[in-house]
């Protein structure tokens, strides 16, 4: 296969990036001097895509919430009865996965015998394994995991915000699913998905490191056979533009209070700098609204309605969107009112937003101090058709007026919903 | 990844651990105090106030709008636990002036920052005194938000009661309330400034002019004892604790605290990284493949090492009617260890992935920064390769000889209603 060499001369960094002929997209990015190398083998699929008409059907099919997250769990189970995991053991790679509202992604990481970890991470994610035991057996182990967030107190603050937001958009869905929903996973349903998800047309092979282009292509030639298929229609409901409730509260056995207030974003359907773009201005405007130098942020700070814990982001993607914000209080109700009093009367002004842009430019460069933090940024970043390499020139192009549109269009209290986490 | 040191003066020391393969460059100050009840607390106290403001910014609003527009340069403060001792430290990681706009000097900058912030405060304002105590009282009281650590920290007070590690790092509620900005500002001119203190900086700097900015910063320093803290390896056990507590929670969380009686400066400390490894520390582990893939009774079964102390944690989160199913299972791997039941395969898996993971230290600054932070304080200047080749020269017949010196101290479990 043949790589593109793209070389952007402020960040001193290249990447290769090649598509295979199974339709696979592979891309090398190579790190002098680290001891890790990293490959991410991604599926663009998540929590999300609960509802699709797969290639080659016509009628749609439905599945239970977290199936995305237990077929990420099974696939480690191999054919021969062992594990994954067994083979990674024999090189001493760290191996992993994860799966987010639109993403599954299986990792390693390894400081020796890249190549040989690579045909195992290739080889394992091609060949399913799904038994009635084994899945059942799966039940157990998540239904431990579900058990485990139900009791983090950061997590179901944020899930519930989520549910403030949305009201049928399955973002508002935990990853992992409900213990009532996993129960009805069976091995059939995990194939079905498997075969409609996990096509090369629909993954990418990210590597990061001590990498050569040749042989990765090497091993994607012996172990990526499929041929590309259709495309995957997903179905989304028609979400309203209102929020779902303005207040969602949970009591939890925490020491103070937790809250999130989210603006859902409603300008969506935008990929690419259009969308990176969007989501720069937003980043900024975040920073100058609350960020820590923020008359905002200051003055609950001092009255002791936020502490260290509070944070700020936004979340993008072509179908859904917000800004949040939160942290523990002592007084969530007062901290909410005092964050959207402060977020109308602020003036936007230019030397606050070149500083914050400098900022965020700080922010971008020490994320390539981390193999698989800078992978798995660019990972999530190429399914939503993003180039990092744009990064900069974008954030040096971005003006105050486009952070003031922004401001009008996202920061009211129409489209603001809060979640609270109070102790039991 | 090496590393370089020079006493700057009496009782302070510069490390350069010099690579080009961050976009950033990261310097971190440490010093070091024992653990006692007696100072746990302000110690904690003062790593919170001297991030809020300093003689060259007096204002926290100021100071944080000079570290955005230093590319957001990010500066860390805190307390950790290592052993008996209290390490206070502070970290500024700013960008490599190469990938900005040379016209600003980011280095020159944070180093007066360094200088005003950690070794010229000329006194603390009251109400930003106040203000961390409340915040650290919250701090304290919501480390039972993330209940898998808590357990763990639990577990550890309760094995460690009568040691110094068993005080809180963050240090004690009751003691917040009777300190005032005087009485801080006398502990950091009069015990913290005159404390043993580390200087790290990792990255790509011009070393030699840092070297001499950092002497000038210091000119006026004297510290008094140039000793770390010492660390007590308890060898001698009494009765098992068994202590149960109850929270109004979802999943139990189960903790098992074990002496391994093995310090990091031990012959045998390969050996007990490798027994880790094998009996709890990743998916090719006794624990995993037993708590969770064989019984289903997990999703996270697993322990962890603190190599300060020699003592070992057993982590793992199951039903509450699953009690006495985990504790078993957990119990007889524990033996099985002892009784030599290794195999080749989980041997070589747990050398393999044990140098995986040290190896892989040396792509983070923090980690590094601590990793031989630790090496200083123990005594034990082993780089990365030296410990590696140690490791892959471990055999079976030491591991089991560490096994067979392993107890269990503790039996904690945090339940629900």
């Amino acid at each position: 296969m043949e790589f593109e060499k793209i070389y952007n001369k402020k960040l001193n960094e290249t990447l290769y990036k090649g598509r295979h002929k199974s339709g696979l997209m592979v891309y090398v990015l190579p790190k002098q001097g680290f001891s890790k190398s990293y490959a991410s083998f991604a599926a663009r699929v998540g929590s999300i895509d609960n509802e699709f008409i797969a290639p080659g059907d016509t009628e749609p099919t439905k599945i239970p919430d977290g199936v995305a997250h237990f077929l990420e769990h099974k696939m480690f189970e191999q054919p021969d009865g062992t594990n994954s995991f067994d083979s990674f053991s024999k090189t001493g790679a760290s191996a992993n996965a994860y799966t987010s509202f639109t993403t599954t992604a299986y990792i390693f990481s390894s400081t020796d015998r890249f190549y040989e970890n690579l045909e195992i991470l290739l080889d394992y994610v091609e060949k399913p394994h799904f038994t009635d035991e084994n899945v059942a057996k799966e039940q157990g182990i998540i239904g431990q995991e579900i058990r485990m967030y139900d009791d983090d107190p950061n997590w179901r603050v944020f899930f519930n915000l989520l549910t403030a937001l949305y009201e049928k958009h399955p973002v508002r869905n935990d990853i992992a699913g409900t213990v009532e929903s996993i129960a009805k996973i069976d091995k059939d349903l995990l194939y079905k998905c498997y075969h409609s998800f996990y096509n090369p047309s629909n993954m990418i092979l990210f590597t990061c490191g001590d990498v050569e282009c040749d042989k990765v292509a090497q091993v994607v030639d012996k172990y990526v056979t499929n041929a590309p298929l259709g495309e995957i229609k997903r179905i989304f409901p028609n979400e309203p533009e209102n929020v779902n409730k303005k207040l969602v509260e949970q009591k939890l056995s925490v020491a103070n209070p937790l809250f999130m207030i989210g603006f859902k974003d409603n300008d969506l359907g935008k990929t690419g700098s259009e969308m990176m773009r969007k989501i720069i201005v937003t980043e900024i405007l975040n920073r100058m609204l609350v960020g820590k130098s923020s008359k905002t942020y200051n003055s609950l700070y001092e009255k002791g309605l936020i502490n260290d814990s509070f944070f700020f982001e936004y979340s993008c993607e072509a179908d859904y969107a917000f800004a949040a914000m939160g942290g523990e209080s002592t007084d969530p109700n007062a901290a909410k009112e005092e964050i959207l009093e402060g977020i109308k009367k602020a003036e936007l002004l230019e030397e606050d937003f070149l500083r914050c842009k400098k900022s965020l430019i700080g922010r971008f460069l020490r994320m390539f101090n981390s193999v698989e933090g800078l992978s798995n940024v660019f990972v999530s970043s190429i399914f939503q058709g993003m180039d990092m390499f744009e990064y900069l020139d974008i954030c040096e192009s971005v003006t105050l007026e486009e952070a003031r549109l922004r401001k009008e269009y996202l920061f009211r209290e129409e489209n603001c919903a809060m979640s609270i986490v109070w102790p039991n | 990844m090496s590393i370089q040191s020079v006493e700057i003066k009496n009782g302070v020391k510069l490390h350069y651990l010099h690579t080009k393969k961050f976009k950033t460059n990261s310097l971190g100050v440490y010093f070091h105090r024992p653990m006692q009840k007696s100072e746990a607390t302000i110690n904690a106290l003062l790593s919170n106030v001297i991030k809020r403001g300093c003689p060259l910014f007096p204002r926290t609003k100021e100071l944080a709008r000079q570290l955005e527009a230093l590319y957001g340069s990010k500066v860390v403060s805190g307390v950790r636990k290592k052993g008996d001792s209290q390490v206070i430290y502070i970290n500024f990681e700013f960008v490599n002036e190469n990938y900005v706009l040379k016209s600003q000097p980011v280095m020159e900058n944070i180093l007066d920052l360094v200088k005003s912030m950690v070794f010229a405060q000329e006194g603390f304002l009251k109400e930003y005194v106040s203000q961390e105590k409340e915040n650290l009282k919250q701090l304290i009281m919501a480390q039972m938000n993330d209940k898998r650590a808590y357990a763990a920290q639990r577990c550890v007070e309760i094995m460690c009661k009568q040691e110094p590690y068993g005080i809180c790092e963050l240090g004690f509620i009751d003691d917040v309330d009777g300190i005032n900005e005087g009485d801080l500002f006398e502990h950091y001119k009069n015990v913290v400034l005159k404390s043993p203190v580390d200087i790290f900086i990792t990255g790509d700097v011009d070393i030699f002019w840092v070297e001499q900015k950092i002497k000038e910063m210091l000119e006026y320093i004297e510290v008094k004892s140039v000793k770390y803290p010492e660390t007590v390896i308890i060898k001698d056990i009494g009765e098992i604790k068994n202590v149960t507590e109850t929270q109004n929670i979802a999943q139990g969380k189960l903790s098992l605290g074990f002496r391994t009686k093995t310090a990091s400066w031990d012959e045998k400390y390969p050996a007990l990284l490798i027994y880790n490894a094998v009996f709890g520390g990743g998916p090719f582990s006794k624990l995993f493949n037993n708590v969770r893939e064989k019984l289903s009774l997990a999703y996270y079964a697993s322990s962890r090492l603190d190599m300060f102390k020699g003592v070992m944690i057993v982590n793992s989160g199951i039903e509450v009617a699953n009690f006495q199913k985990a504790y078993d299972e957990i119990m007889t791997q524990f033996k099985a260890m002892a009784n030599g039941d290794i195999t080749d395969e989980e041997m070589s898996a747990a050398v393999l992935s044990t140098v995986n993971n040290i190896r892989s230290m040396t792509d983070s600054a923090m980690v590094m920064e601590d990793y031989w932070l630790g090496r200083l304080i123990t005594g034990t200047a082993l780089d990365i390769d030296e410990l590696i080749s140690m490791l892959k020269r471990v055999t079976k017949q030491q591991v089991i000889e560490v096994a067979q010196n392993v107890d269990l101290d503790t039996v904690y479990f945090l339940k629900g209603v």
